[in-house]
C-alpha cells in the first residue's frame, strides 16, 4: 500500500491533534453540562454559542483580510490554549462556568476547524482533494477517536473537571505541531472574474453553501438533541462521562473505517453531488422511521448515521464544495459561512426546539420535524450541485476566448451611430458602416452623395436591391457620374423605379461594358438586346463581370440561361455576382450545377447562401447528395455545413442519420461540427440523442483502441517508428475530440468544448476543473472509459478502467502491427506498412499481402505494394 | 446591456476599417470584437521593452506607436509578427501620442485565429502580400534528397514535415496535404506558370531548379503559395531551369485543408511572420 505523501500527512497530523484536544474537551463539556445543568439548557447553550461565534467571526473577518489562513489557524490555536487554560482553572468556582465551557468549546471548534480547512483548501485541486481530503479527514476522525477513548478512560478515574485541563494541554501540543507542520501559504491561483461574475457569481454560490450548512446543521442538531435527551433520561449522572466517551469512541471507530474504506470510493463512484446525499437520506429514513414506529432502533440508526458520516463523508464533501471557489473569495467567506452554517444552524435548531417544547410535542414529532428538515437539506444539495458545476465551468471559461459570437441585432441608436459613420468623409469608415447597415436594408439615400466612389458603388448596390421612389432625384444626378459602375447602377435603379427611361435607351451604345450591360438588362426583351447580352457573354472576363453585376442589380427569371452560361465559365468574380442573383431569385437555381460549385472554396460561401435561399427543396437535394455514394468527396465534404446552415429539425435529423453511416472520416467530422454549431445556436433543436450517444461510444472505442495500441507499441527510434507513435497519439487525441463534440451536441450548454480544451491544456487547474465537469455531466458508462483514455495510465490500469472498451492484449509486436495494418485509418495503415519495410520485418510480409485490399484508395495500395517490394528486395 | 451592444457594434465598425478585415465575415469580426479590450495608452507609455515577449496584439484605433524607427498608426496592427512568430520584440515600443487601441493577449489572438478560418485567411493574405512586396520566398527548407519516382504517402509526409511551415503542424494536417500533393517531374524549359496567371496550384520544389524572372528557385522553395494566399496573380512566368521534381496541389484543396486543420494555418502564419521579422532585422542592420 502506498503511503500518503508529507503534503497529505502534515495536515492529517495537525487535524488529528486538533480533534484529540476537541474530543477531550467535548467529553468534559457534555458530561459536566448534563450532570450540572441538565439537557433542557442545551438549546440556550446553542443560542449562546451562535451569538458568541457571530461576534468572534465578525472580528475575525476584519482580521482575515490582513492574515493568511495559516497565521489565522495558529492564532486560533494559541487562543484555544489560553482560553481553555483559564476555564480549567475556574470551572469549579461556579455552575455557570460549565455553561461558559460549553459555549467556549463550540466557539473554538467553529473557529479552529474551518480556518484549518481554509488553510488546506488553498493548496489542492479538486481531483487531488477528493483523495487527499479523505486521508486528512481520517486523521481528524482518528484524533476524535483517540481523544474520546482517552477521555473515557480518564473519566472513569478522575472527575470530569480534570478533563478540561487535559484539553488545554492537548491544544498546547497541537499548537507546537502546527507551527512546525502547517503548510506555508501558496500563490493565489489566477482568477479572471469577468466571465464568472456575469451569470453565476461566486457570491451567489457561497450563499447557497451557507444555506446548505444551515439546513444540514439544523437537521443534525435536531436529531442529536433527541438522542441526547434520551440518554440524559436513561443513564445515571455519574456514568454519563464514561458512557458518552464509549459511545463517541465507538462511533468514531465506525467513522474512521468509513473514512478509510468508503469515503474515497463513494466520492469516485458517486461524485461530490452523489456522496452529499448519503447522510441526509439516512437521516430522512431513520427519523421518519422513528416518527412512524417509535422504535428505538430507528433513533439509534439516526445517531449511527450522524456519528459515523458527519465527520467523515459529510465533512469531506462540505470541504470539497468550497474548492471551485477562487482562493480570495474562499478565504474571505468560508469561516463566516461555516460559522453561520454551523452555529446559526444550531441556534435555529434551538429556536425550533423551544417552539416544539412550547407546543408540548412528543419526541416522535421531533423526529418528524428532523425528517422534514433533512428533506429540505436534500433539495438544497440539488441546487448547490448545479452551482458547483457552474463554478468549474466559469473557471474554464475565464481562461479562454469567447467563441462564435453573433453580431447583435441593431436598435435605433445603433442605426443612428452607423448612419453618422456613413457621413464620414473617411472612405474606410463609411464602407464599414455600409457593410453593417446593409444587413438592415436601411441605407439612407443621402449616402449616394458621398465623395468616395467606392462608397457610392457599394451603397447603390445595396439600395438597388429594393429601390425606394424618393431616390429618383439622386439617381438622376448619378446617371451622369464619371464612374461607369456608378452610372450602370444608377441606370438599373432608375429603370426599377420607372424614371429616366430615355437615359436607359441612350446607354445601350455606351463604350463602357458596365453601362451597356445595365442598359441591356434594364431594357425590355428584344432580339437586338439579346444579341447584345450574348456578345457580352462571349466577350472578355470584364464583359461577363459587367453583365453579372447588371443582372445582380435587376434580377429576373428571363436571365436564367445567361446566368447558367456565366456560371459555367468558373470565373470566381463573375460567379460570385451570378450567385448573388440566385440567392435573391432561388427559383432560377439548377441544383446539380450548384452542388458541383460547393467544391470551389472561392465561391463556397456564396453557394451556401443560394442553397439556404432555395429552402426545403434545396435541403432535400443536399440530403440526397450526402447519402449518394457517387457524390465526389470534394463536394460531399462541404455538404454537412451547408445542411447545418438550414437550422431546421429536418436538417439535424439528416445529419444525425448520416453520422453513423458516413465512411469518410473528414465528412464524418464535418457532420459532427455542423451538428455542434446547430445545437449551440439553438439548444432546443431536437436531435436523436440515442444515436449521438452511440456515436460517442464508438468514438470512445476508437480512442481506447489507439491508447491501448500505443501502450503496447515497443519504442523504436527509426523515423517511421517515431512517426507511428506520434500518429497513434494524435489519433487518440482526435478520437477524444470526437467524443467531446458528440457529448457537446447532447449537452450544448454544459461547456464540454471548454472542458476538452482544458483537458488538452497544460494548466492543471483547468484540467482538474474539466474532469469535475465531466463527472457531473457525462454518464458513468461513457465518463469512466473517457477518463481512462485521457489520463496517463499504465497498460493494466487503463485496460481495467476501460472495461469492455479495452482493445485486446496482443502477445507480441507482430500482433500489434497486424492490428494496425487492419485499422480503419488509412494514414495509420500507410505509416505501419512503411515502418515494417524500414525495419525489414520480413515476418510481416504475409500480413501486408493479406490486409491489402482492392477497395483501398490508391495511396494505401501504393504504400502496401512498396513495403512488400522493399521487403522482397 | 444597450451600452454593451453599442460598444460591440462600435468595435466591429472599427475593426472593419482595418484593411485585412474588409472582407471578413461579420460574425467572425463580432467574435474578435468580443475578445478585445479597449484601452488608451497615454503619451509616453511603454508598450513593450526591447527583448521582451510581445504580450499582446494591439489594433490601433487612433494615435501612434513607435518601435525601432518604425511607426504604426490608425488601422494598423502592432505586434502581429511577434505574436505569430512567438518572438520577442526587437525594439522598445512607445506610444508617442495618446493612443486608443484594441488589445488582445498573444495567446488569445492565436487561439482566435485558429478558431476563425476567415480571420486566419485574412491575416495570411496580409502577411503573404507583405512577403511578396518584400521579394521574399515561401521556401520550406531543404528537403533531404534523393526522392524516388513514386513517393509513397509516408515519404511525402516525411519530406513535407522536415521543413517549415509544415514542421509545426499536426500529422493529421500533414497527412491531408500529403494525400493531396502530386509528384511531378519537369524537363528543362518546361513552363510551369504563365505570367499574370491566377495562382491555381502551389508547388514545392524537391529537386532541380526553376526560374522565376531573375530568381532561381531551388529545392526547398515554393511557387504559387504567396500569390494564392494574397489573392494576386503571378508576377512572372516560371520555367524549369534544369530537370526538376515538385510536389504540387491545387490552391482550392489547400484552402480546404486549412479550413479543417487550423494548426497548419497557424504554422504557415508563424513561418511568414518569422521570415518578415528576419527581413526587417536584416534591413535595420
Amino acid at each position: 500500500m502506498k503511503l500518503p505523501s508529507r503534503r497529505v500527512l502534515a495536515p492529517a497530523v495537525i487535524l488529528f491533534g486538533i480533534m484529540v484536544a476537541h474530543a477531550i474537551l467535548e467529553t468534559a463539556r457534555d458530561a459536566l453540562f448534563l450532570a450540572k445543568l441538565g439537557p433542557d439548557k442545551l438549546a440556550w447553550a446553542y443560542l449562546a454559542i451562535a451569538g458568541t461565534t457571530l461576534i468572534a467571526v465578525s472580528a475575525f473577518r476584519r482580521f482575515a483580510s490582513k492574515r493568511d489562513p495559516r497565521s489565522m489557524t495558529l492564532g486560533f490555536l494559541v487562543a484555544s490554549v489560553i482560553g481553555t487554560s483559564v476555564i480549567a482553572l475556574t470551572i469549579t468556582f461556579a455552575h455557570w462556568m460549565v455553561f461558559v465551557l460549553y459555549v467556549w468549546t463550540g466557539v473554538v471548534a467553529t473557529l479552529v476547524v474551518p480556518s484549518f480547512w481554509t488553510m488546506v483548501d488553498r493548496s489542492w485541486r479538486i481531483t487531488e482533494a477528493k483523495s487527499a481530503f479523505a486521508t486528512i479527514g481520517a486523521g481528524g476522525i482518528l484524533g476524535a477517536m483517540v481523544g474520546s477513548v482517552f477521555a473515557a478512560l480518564l473519566g472513569q478515574l478522575l472527575p470530569a473537571t480534570f478533563l478540561v485541563g487535559c484539553g488545554a494541554v492537548a491544544f498546547g501540543l497541537v499548537t507546537v505541531v502546527a507551527t512546525i507542520l502547517a503548510p506555508r501559504p501558496t500563490e493565489l491561483r489566477a482568477y479572471r472574474h469577468h466571465v464568472a461574475t456575469e451569470k453565476n457569481p461566486p457570491q451567489r454560490y457561497v450563499r447557497w453553501l451557507i444555506l446548505l450548512g444551515l439546513v444540514s446543521t439544523v437537521a443534525l442538531t435536531l436529531g442529536d438533541m433527541t438522542f441526547k435527551s434520551t440518554m440524559g433520561e436513561r443513564v445515571a449522572d455519574d456514568d454519563l462521562a464514561s458512557t458518552f466517551g464509549s459511545i463517541y469512541a465507538g462511533l468514531n471507530v465506525i467513522a474512521l473505517v468509513i473514512q478509510l474504506v468508503l469515503t474515497r470510493r463513494l466520492l469516485n463512484r458517486l461524485g461530490v453531488g452523489g456522496a452529499a446525499v448519503v447522510l441526509p437520506l439516512i437521516l430522512i429514513a431513520s427519523a421518519l422511521g422513528f416518527a412512524m414506529t417509535g422504535a428505538l432502533i430507528a433513533i439509534v440508526a439516526l445517531k449511527l448515521g450522524d456519528g459515523s458520516l458527519r465527520h467523515s463523508l459529510h465533512r469531506v464533501v462540505s470541504e470539497i464544495l468550497y474548492v471551485p471557489l477562487p482562493a480570495q473569495i474562499r478565504d474571505r467567506t468560508k469561516p463566516l459561512a461555516d460559522a453561520i452554517g454551523q452555529r446559526g444552524g444550531q441556534a435555529l435548531a434551538a429556536l425550533m426546539v423551544f417552539a416544539l417544547v412550547a407546543l408540548d410535542v412528543d419526541v416522535r414529532t421531533f423526529a418528524l420535524v428532523t425528517g422534514v428538515v433533512a428533506a429540505a437539506w436534500l433539495a438544497t444539495i440539488a441546487i448547490v450541485r448545479v452551482g458547483y458545476v457552474h463554478q468549474f465551468r466559469d473557471t474554464l471559461r475565464a481562461g479562454e476566448i469567447q467563441r462564435d459570437v453573433q453580431l447583435p441585432d441593431m436598435d435605433v441608436t445603433s442605426i443612428e451611430m452607423l448612419t453618422e459613420s456613413l457621413s464620414s468623409p473617411d472612405e474606410a469608415e463609411a464602407l464599414a458602416a455600409l457593410d453593417l447597415l446593409g444587413r438592415t436594408e436601411r441605407v439612407p439615400a443621402l449616402v449616394l452623395y458621398h465623395p468616395s466612389e467606392a462608397v457610392v458603388r457599394r451603397a447603390l448596390a445595396l439600395i438597388a436591391r429594393n429601390p425606394r421612389p424618393e431616390i429618383a432625384r439622386v439617381v438622376g444626378y448619378l446617371i451622369d457620374h464619371h464612374d461607369p459602375q456608378i452610372r450602370a447602377a444608377a441606370l438599373a435603379t432608375a429603370a426599377r423605379v420607372g424614371c429616366h427611361q430615355d437615359r436607359v435607351a441612350e446607354a445601350l451604345g455606351d463604350r463602357h461594358a458596365d453601362v451597356r450591360a445595365a442598359a441591356l438588362v434594364a431594357s425590355a426583351p428584344a432580339p437586338d438586346r439579346d444579341a447584345g447580352i450574348a456578345a457580352l457573354v462571349a466577350g472578355s472576363p470584364e464583359d461577363r463581370l459587367a453583365l453579372a453585376r447588371a443582372i445582380a442589380l435587376a434580377p429576373s427569371p428571363r436571365f436564367r440561361g445567361v446566368l447558367l452560361e456565366l456560371l459555367a465559365r468558373r470565373e470566381p468574380a463573375v460567379n460570385r455576382e451570378a450567385l448573388r442573383v440566385l440567392a435573391r431569385v432561388p427559383e432560377l437555381v439548377e441544383p446539380d450545377r450548384l452542388l458541383g460549385m460547393l467544391a470551389d472554396p472561392r465561391v463556397r460561401s456564396d453557394v451556401r447562401r443560394v442553397w439556404i435561399a432555395s429552402g426545403e427543396l434545396g435541403l432535400e437535394r443536399l440530403i440526397a447528395a450526402l447519402d449518394d455514394p457517387r457524390t465526389p468527396l470534394s463536394i460531399r465534404r462541404h455538404i454537412p455545413r451547408t445542411i447545418g446552415r438550414f437550422e431546421l429539425r429536418a436538417a439535424a435529423t439528416a445529419l444525425v442519420d448520416r453520422l453513423m453511416r458516413e465512411p469518410d472520416g473528414t465528412t464524418e467530422f464535418k457532420i459532427l461540427r455542423a451538428l455542434g454549431r446547430m445545437r449551440s445556436d439553438d439548444p432546443t433543436l431536437p436531435i436523436d440523442a440515442a444515436t449521438i450517444r452511440e456515436y460517442a461510444r464508438r468514438a470512445l472505442a476508437d480512442a481506447a483502441r489507439y491508447a491501448t495500441l500505443a501502450d503496447q507499441l515497443v519504442p523504436n527510434t527509426t523515423q517511421s517508428g517515431e512517426l507511428l507513435r506520434e500518429l497513434l497519439d494524435e489519433k487518440r487525441y482526435f478520437a477524444v475530440e470526437h467524443v467531446f463534440r458528440a457529448l457537446d451536441i447532447l449537452e450544448p450548454t454544459a461547456g464540454l468544448r471548454s472542458a476538452h480544451d482544458a483537458i488538452a491544456s497544460r494548466d492543471p487547474d483547468r484540467r482538474s476543473a474539466a474532469l469535475e465537469i465531466l463527472e457531473h455531466v457525462v454518464r458513468a458508462e461513457l465518463r469512466n472509459p473517457l477518463i481512462a483514455v485521457i489520463e496517463p495510465l499504465d497498460l493494466p490500469t487503463r485496460r481495467e478502467r476501460l472495461g469492455e472498451l479495452a482493445a485486446p492484449l496482443y502477445m507480441n509486436e507482430h500482433d500489434v502491427f497486424t492490428a494496425l495494418l487492419g485499422d480503419r485509418s488509412e494514414s495509420l495503415r500507410c505509416v505501419v506498412a512503411h515502418h515494417i519495410a524500414e525495419r525489414k520485418l520480413a515476418n510481416m510480409r504475409p500480413e501486408l499481402a493479406r490486409l491489402q485490399t482492392l477497395d483501398d484508395p490508391p495511396f494505401v495500395v501504393d504504400a502496401f505494394e512498396q513495403a512488400i517490394a522493399r521487403l522482397d528486395a | 446591456m444597450l451600452e454593451e451592444l453599442q460598444g460591440s457594434l462600435r468595435r466591429v465598425l472599427s475593426l472593419r476599417q482595418f484593411a485585412p478585415f474588409a472582407g471578413v465575415d461579420l460574425g467572425e469580426l463580432a467574435t474578435l470584437a468580443e475578445n478585445l479590450v479597449e484601452t488608451t495608452l497615454l503619451h509616453g507609455n511603454r508598450v513593450v521593452n526591447a527583448g521582451a515577449r510581445m504580450p499582446a496584439l494591439h489594433l490601433i484605433v487612433d494615435g501612434k506607436i513607435e518601435a525601432g524607427g518604425e511607426s504604426f498608426g490608425p488601422r494598423q496592427m502592432f505586434g502581429l509578427l511577434e505574436v505569430l512568430a512567438r518572438e520577442p520584440s526587437d525594439a522598445q515600443a512607445i506610444a508617442t501620442v495618446d493612443t486608443r487601441v484594441f488589445r488582445i493577449s498573444a495567446g488569445d489572438a492565436r487561439e482566435l485565429l485558429e478558431d476563425n478560418v476567415g480571420l486566419m485567411r485574412a491575416v495570411l493574405g496580409e502577411l503573404a502580400g507583405k512577403t511578396l512586396e518584400g521579394g521574399h520566398d515561401f521556401g520550406f527548407g531543404t528537403p533531404a534528397a534523393p526522392f524516388g519516382d513514386r513517393m509513397t504517402l509516408v515519404e511525402r509526409l516525411i519530406a513535407l514535415r522536415q521543413h517549415s511551415p509544415f514542421a509545426g503542424a499536426r500529422l493529421q494536417a500533414l497527412t491531408a496535404v500529403a494525400q493531396l500533393v502530386e509528384q511531378r517531374r519537369w524537363k528543362p524549359g518546361d513552363r510551369l506558370v504563365e505570367a499574370a496567371a491566377t495562382s491555381e496550384t502551389v508547388m514545392f520544389v524537391l529537386d532541380g531548379a526553376l526560374r522565376a524572372g531573375p530568381k532561381l528557385i531551388e529545392p526547398g522553395g515554393a511557387i504559387g503559395a504567396l500569390e494564392a494566399f494574397a489573392g494576386v496573380p503571378h508576377g512572372v512566368a516560371v520555367e524549369a531551369e534544369t530537370a526538376a521534381m515538385t510536389l504540387s496541389c491545387s490552391v482550392a484543396a489547400l484552402h480546404d485543408v486549412l479550413e479543417d486543420h487550423a494548426d497548419l494555418g497557424l504554422a504557415m502564419l508563424s513561418t511568414l511572420a518569422k521570415r518578415l521579422l528576419a527581413a526587417a532585422r536584416t534591413r535595420n542592420n
